[in-house]
Parts: structure tokens; sequence; C-alpha cells
């Protein structure tokens, strides 16, 4: 196959850390393009170098950074990078990605991934520059802050425009929920960062000066012009812009979906306290915005007085605000923004963070565990100092916080009585901030996704709020397969879906910016097809793991507890209409009904007959 | 330039270096945006600011900056040495190099019409005639001082 003439760096480099050695490849005009790059790339790295029982976070793992093929370009968005490995939370396949300024750096830099193998003895942090990468020493930096660290190294290198990934102490740690500080912005989920803290690699510092090579640059200047001038335009656009994704505060408390108390409410009666009109009032200094957004979602706070006063951070957003806020009942948008601060610079996942604080909380209130577990701290809602010792306490791994630093499931495993029945978790990664109960495609959606009970894959709810929310129409399952195959094609192309999530920016769009880039004419069924090949690669990686279908569940409190409050009071799921539904998705995605493994034929029709054959099919 | 309504996105960026170089790499650019940090919690854009005495010309060893008709500082490509001796001279730090370039990189203003201008998504930059400066601020001055009339 000829060369690909842009949109991509051209370059993949392995960085292993055991031999300390860098070697660096031609990207593979083929595996290019099957894969289109980001969280596609680093699907099919696990699948072919990670043996089946490595553990997540030993020396076999590879962590695979990687950009798309739009990440840096003139394309609303248009800066993700994707971490992935076998996560240390699911022991399955996990990824996360980071909007922010780090992507579109690495691709100046010469590189549209680097793959990390192997585990250094001493900490180190890598130096990428213009084609060259350098393993140095990170001894000083260890035990630093994931955004102190990002501080420091900037100074020591001289220059304010570096971009960095980093790990906290969290990360450092191993704890399974702990995050890759990227800048400002966070690739929160999936445990990244321990996998990263267990290669003993503290950062990823990055200068790029290099062009990124684009196929036909005027062709896509003139597809930008259209698409920015839409998105900018749009009315929902102008709504984000102004209140960012803290809007959603006030959408999911009046649907009664707001996770509270550990997702036994729907609605939280201080919702005003911490929803986006409080935020802009109290904290918000100004806008921020991934590369190239017209639609700048992201609010940057600053506490200017107070017991948090000098606390500056970039958000909260919505998930934040609903599992820190929300979910642990913290009074205040100022206590939210404080303990945002110390997730980020701990380095531990927000929404984790909150689920698992909200589970320890109803433990410690059902006298599950007591005072005696907990070293004297008694847990309660609405209490911030609670939430900031916890953290505290995951981040160090000390006293409960080793625990909990393991993930809900193995907390409710460990705390027993019955905890595991509202253990909020799929697959072992914690729910993120959408309740279920009246919700059977958005449960569908988090009981299927590849990486546990996350909204990224398909944020299905605003069907169910469309179409009915206690219906388990087969339409559902068509609804979630699609979503699971467009949402997670932003994160291979590069891009922010949420330009087409809000403001209905066509996938039209983005073959065409696609085809400018790179110069391979590509329809929008084409990506969608690609993206569904990475979904059946990462079931396969799943599988080969051990996933079996009774791990496509929800926890137990959406089938037995109804909705205590709000709209849909009452509402619970039904287990025997939700197991129809999951049949009919097996089915539909051409997947063994029974067992939910993918067939041959399904697998052969992808392209994937290797992966077939190695799950002896 | 309105500080509070820059986002960061840095699109302005983007179509600059596109609009002189015809490529994508924002280091090329004659603008950059100064992200959030712990002390200064905005998105601060940093180009030129066309000075009517420039520092950047008063330091320049060989006069390759100057002031055309319009008041738009440019340089001359042609004299220029690129010793970067302008870039250390801004006192705004609103003048760039990169490796590829022999020559300092400044914001021409796109003569007249400038692409970041077009493409800023929210109207952090505008371009305004000298003589428009502190219209704002005069505006509100009037606004308060009417409310004092008796």
């Amino acid at each position: 196959m000829a060369a690909i003439k842009g949109g991509y760096a051209g370059r993949i480099a392995w960085v292993d850390l055991t031999k300390r050695q860098v070697s660096i490849k031609d990207v593979d005009p083929v595996f290019a393009r099957e894969y289109v790059g980001g969280r596609g790339w680093g699907a099919r790295i696990v699948w072919d170098h990670v043996p089946p029982e490595a553990d997540p976070l030993g020396p076999e793992n590879v962590l695979v950074v990687a950009a798309g093929p739009l990440t840096g370009l003139l394309v609303p968005g248009a800066g993700k990078v994707s971490f992935s490995a076998i996560s240390p939370e699911t022991g399955y396949y996990g990824d996360s990605n980071s909007g922010g300024f780090f992507g579109p750096e690495l691709k100046h830099a010469g590189f549209d991934a680097l793959i990390i193998t192997g585990a250094s003895k001493e900490p180190v942090y890598l130096w990428v520059e213009d084609g060259q990468i350098e393993i140095r020493d990170a001894s000083s930096y260890w035990g630093m802050g994931g955004l102190e660290v990002q501080e420091a190294l900037r100074r020591d290198l001289g220059d304010s425009s570096i971009k960095v990934a980093s790990i906290g102490p969290a990360g450092e740690n191993l704890v399974s929920i702990a995050c890759v500080n990227c800048d400002w912005r966070n690739a929160g989920r999936c445990g990244m960062g321990a996998v990263m803290g267990s290669k003993r690699l503290k950062a990823i510092a990055v200068r790029g000066s290099l062009d990124i090579p684009v196929a036909d640059p005027e062709a896509l200047y003139e597809e930008a012009k259209g698409a920015f001038k839409h998105v900018r335009d749009h009315e929902f656009a102008r709504v984000l812009r102004k209140y960012g994704l803290a809007w959603y505060i006030d959408w999911s408390n009046e649907n009664a979906c707001l996770p509270v108390k550990n997702f036994r409410f729907g609605t939280y009666e201080l919702h005003e306290a911490i929803n986006a009109e409080t935020m802009l009032k109290r904290v918000v200094t100004t806008s921020t915005a991934c590369p190239r957004c017209p639609m700048c979602c992201g609010k940057f706070s600053y506490v200017r007085s107070g017991r948090y006063a000098g606390t500056a951070i970039d958000g909260p957003e919505y998930e934040t605000l609903a599992m820190l806020g929300a979910n642990c009942c913290l009074p205040t948008v100022e206590d939210v923004v404080y303990a945002n601060w110390l997730c980020d610079n701990l380095g531990l996942d927000t929404i984790s963070a909150g689920n698992i604080i909200a589970f320890a909380i109803e433990c410690y209130e059902k006298g599950i565990i007591g005072p005696e577990d907990t070293g004297g701290l008694e847990l309660r809602y609405g209490d911030p100092d609670c939430v900031f010792k916890l953290l505290e306490l995951m981040a160090k791994r000390e006293g409960i916080g080793d625990v909990l630093a393991r993930g809900v499931k193995f907390a409710a495993n460990k705390f027993g009585g019955g905890s595991e029945r509202f253990a909020m978790h799929v697959k072992g990664l914690e729910q993120s901030a959408y309740d279920v109960r009246a919700a059977p495609a958005m449960g569908l959606a988090y009981a299927t996704a590849d990486i546990g009970a996350h909204h990224n894959r398909a944020w299905a709810i605003t069907y169910d709020i469309e179409k009915g929310r206690d219906t388990y129409t087969r339409d559902k399952a068509e609804k979630v397969i699609y979503l699971q195959h467009v949402r997670p094609l932003f994160d291979m192309l590069g891009c922010c879906r949420l330009q087409w999530v809000e403001t209905g920016l066509s996938l039209d769009y983005y073959a065409k910016a696609y085809e400018a880039a790179t110069g391979i004419k590509v329809s929008a069924d084409e990506l969608l097809r690609a993206s569904e090949r990475v979904f059946n690669l990462t079931r396969a990686i799943n599988v080969r793991r051990g996933l079996t279908s009774a791990e496509d569940r929800l926890p137990d409190r959406v089938f037995e507890e109804p909705v205590p409050d709000g709209v849909v009071k009452g509402y619970k799921l039904d287990r025997a209409k939700f197991a129809e539904l999951l049949r009919a998705y097996y089915e539909l995605r051409g997947w063994d009904p029974e067992t939910g493994v993918p067939t041959r034929a399904k697998l052969e029709e992808l392209g994937l007959k290797d992966v077939a054959d190695a799950l002896g099919l | 330039m309105d500080i509070k309504a820059c986002t960061g996105c840095g699109t302005c960026e983007l179509v600059c270096a596109y609009k002189h170089f015809g490529v994508h790499n924002p280091r090329k650019s004659a603008i950059r945006v100064m992200p959030p940090t712990f002390e200064t919690p905005y998105n601060v854009p940093v180009v030129c600011r066309q000075c009517a005495r420039p520092k950047c010309a008063e330091e320049c060893p060989v006069n390759a900056i100057y002031i055309a008709d319009n008041g738009v500082v440019l340089v001359d490509e042609k004299s220029c040495m690129g010793c970067r001796a302008c870039a250390e001279a801004c006192p705004f730090g609103a003048i760039f190099f990169h490796p590829e370039v022999p020559t300092p990189i400044k914001c021409d203003l796109c003569g007249g019409d400038p692409e970041c201008v077009r493409w800023c998504p929210t109207g952090a930059l505008r371009l305004k005639s000298p003589l428009a400066l502190g219209d704002e601020a005069r505006r509100r001055t009037a606004r308060a001082l009417s409310r004092g009339v008796k």
C-alpha cells in the first residue's frame, strides 16, 4: 500500500523501560488505516503484545499513548490522545483519553504514538523533542503532585510551552483509580496512571516544532470553515460556551438521573449550590477549550477567598460535580473545586473517587464498617473534610484508603455484609454519573462497554428520555451499538465527540477531514466499520482474558431499589426484560447470544480472522 | 484583546501559521496563547501591539524593522540577518523564531484583515484603530458619570 501523505506524523516510538532502549519505527500504512489511530491503535497493540495472562501492573503490560490522524489539525476539538493498556481496575482492556494540547505537541514532535513496555527500576521521565526521545532520571520529581510536577518540569526545562503528561502520588502508589494528568486535562479512567506508575514513569514531557503533514491542506481549510461556523453558531454550543458541561447538573436533576448518596437518589436538594449558575457566579474566571474548539466547554475555577483561597483548577465539569458533589453531598461549589484539585494533584480519577467514597459512607451508615475500620474517622455525607481525608488516604494507601484504593469491587468483597449489592460498578470500573434505574439503554451501555461502567462508549440516556424510560425495545440495543461505534470513533480520529453529540456536526465532515488530512479516501460508513472492528477486538481481548457474559451485568441496586424521588419515582430495571435486551444486543452484534463471544463469521467479516484463530473459534 | 473572552483554543495560532506558511504548525505563528496557571487563571493571547516606538526596531543592528505608512511594524526580510535581537528586545515576547525560519515571525496584521481575528470563536481578538482604543472605557465612564448628574 502506498505511503500515507499526511494526517499522521508517520512515526511510532517503542520505549523499553527495562532495557532503557528506544526504537523508532515508521507507521505501517495498512495498520494505520485499519485501526485509524488513538484507541484503535492501542487496542491492536495491546492484543498483539500483551500476553493474555499478564498482570496489569507488571512489566508485561504495555501502555500505548496514541494521538489520532486529526489530532493537532484544523478540526474542531482535535486534541485527543488515548492511553490504552490492560486496566488494573478491571483486568480487561482499558483506555482513557484526554483533551488539551499534549496530543498535538506529541505529533509536532514527530510521533503519532509512544508505546511504553517493560518497567524501570528507578523513577524516570521521558523527554520527547522533534524526533528524539531520552529516558531521564526522575528521582527528584517522584512524590510530587501530578499538577505540581508539570510546573516543576517546565521550570527546570526552561520553557513554559512544554506539554506534560504526568502522574501524581496515586499513580506512583499503584492506586487502581489513578489518572494521567495532561496539563489541566486528564485521562481519568481505567487506572492508566497506575500502569504508568508500575513502570516508574513519572511523566512524559514534550516539545515539538515540526509541521504535521497534511495531504490536501486547502481542502482541510475549506472544510474547516463550514465546520467551525456550524459549531460556533449552534444554539446549544452557545449554552455550553457560557455554562460548560456543568449545565448538565440541572438537566440530570430534572431527569432524576443524578447520582446522590451512592446512586440511591436521583435528585440532589442542594443541586443549585453546585450547578453552572453558581459556578459562574462564584468561582469561574474564564472558559477553557481544547485545541481549536469553538465550544470551549471547560470552565476554569479560581477560589479568591475563604478556606480554599488560591485554589485553581480547570473544572469542575459535570462528572466531577456529580460524583464528588452530588454523590457525596458536598454543600458548596468551592468544596467541589477543592476536591477536584485534590484529585487532580494526587492523581485520582474524580469519577471513581466520588463513587468509592459514597460507597464507603453508605457502608459506614449501614454499620458494615465502623470506626475500627476507618481509624476513627467518622464517614458521613455532606462532610467535605471526610471526602478530602479519604482522597488523601486512598492516594497514600493508608488505613482504609488502602482498601478503597483498589476500587469499589475489591472494597465490597472485603467489607462483605451485602455491600456487593450496592457496589456501583461494571467489570470493576466504577459507574459514571448517570443513574440507570429509569434508563434501560443507558444500563445496556454500561453493562456492555468494553472498559466497564463508563458513559464515553454510548451515552444512551438521552435516547431513553426520548423513547421511554421503562421500555426495553430492540431499537434501544440498536442505538447502543450505533453509539458504541460512533463515539469511540472520535477517540480513534483524535478529536472530541461533543461537536457531533451536541451540535450535530456530521460524520461526513469527519470523513472528508480524514481524507484531506491523509489522502486516503474514506466514507463515514467505512470509518464506523473500523470502529466496529476495534470494538470487536477489545471484546476479543477481554474474552481471551476470561470475560464471560456474566460480567455484562449491572449492580443489584438498579434492579432492586426503585428511584425514591423525582420524575421517575418508583422506577427500577426489570431483570428479565434487561436480560432479553442484552440477548438482542448480542444477536445484533453478531455475537453468540448465550456467551457473548464474537462469532468467527463476524470477526472474519471485520478482517479479524487472526483474532478468531487465536480465540480458537 | 479581551483576555476574559479568550478560551485558549489556539485557533488563532493554527490559522496564522497556515496563512503565512501553508502548514499546520502553531510554532510558526505570530501569536501565542499563554494558558492559565496557578497564579494567572486566564488565557492570555500574546501578539505584536504594533508599537509606535518599537523596541524591536531600536535593537535591530541592521535596521531591518520599520514602521510602514499604515502604522504596521514590519520586517524587511532581505536585510534581516536573523540575529534574534528583536525577540529579546520585545517586552511582550511577541516576536517568535522557529528553527526552520531564519527571520522573525511577527504579526503583519495580514495586510489589514487578520486571519486570527476572522477565526476567533469568541471575539477575544479584535482589530481596532488606535483612535478607537479606550472607547469602551470612555463609554463606561460616561455611563457612570451620567448617573451622578442631578
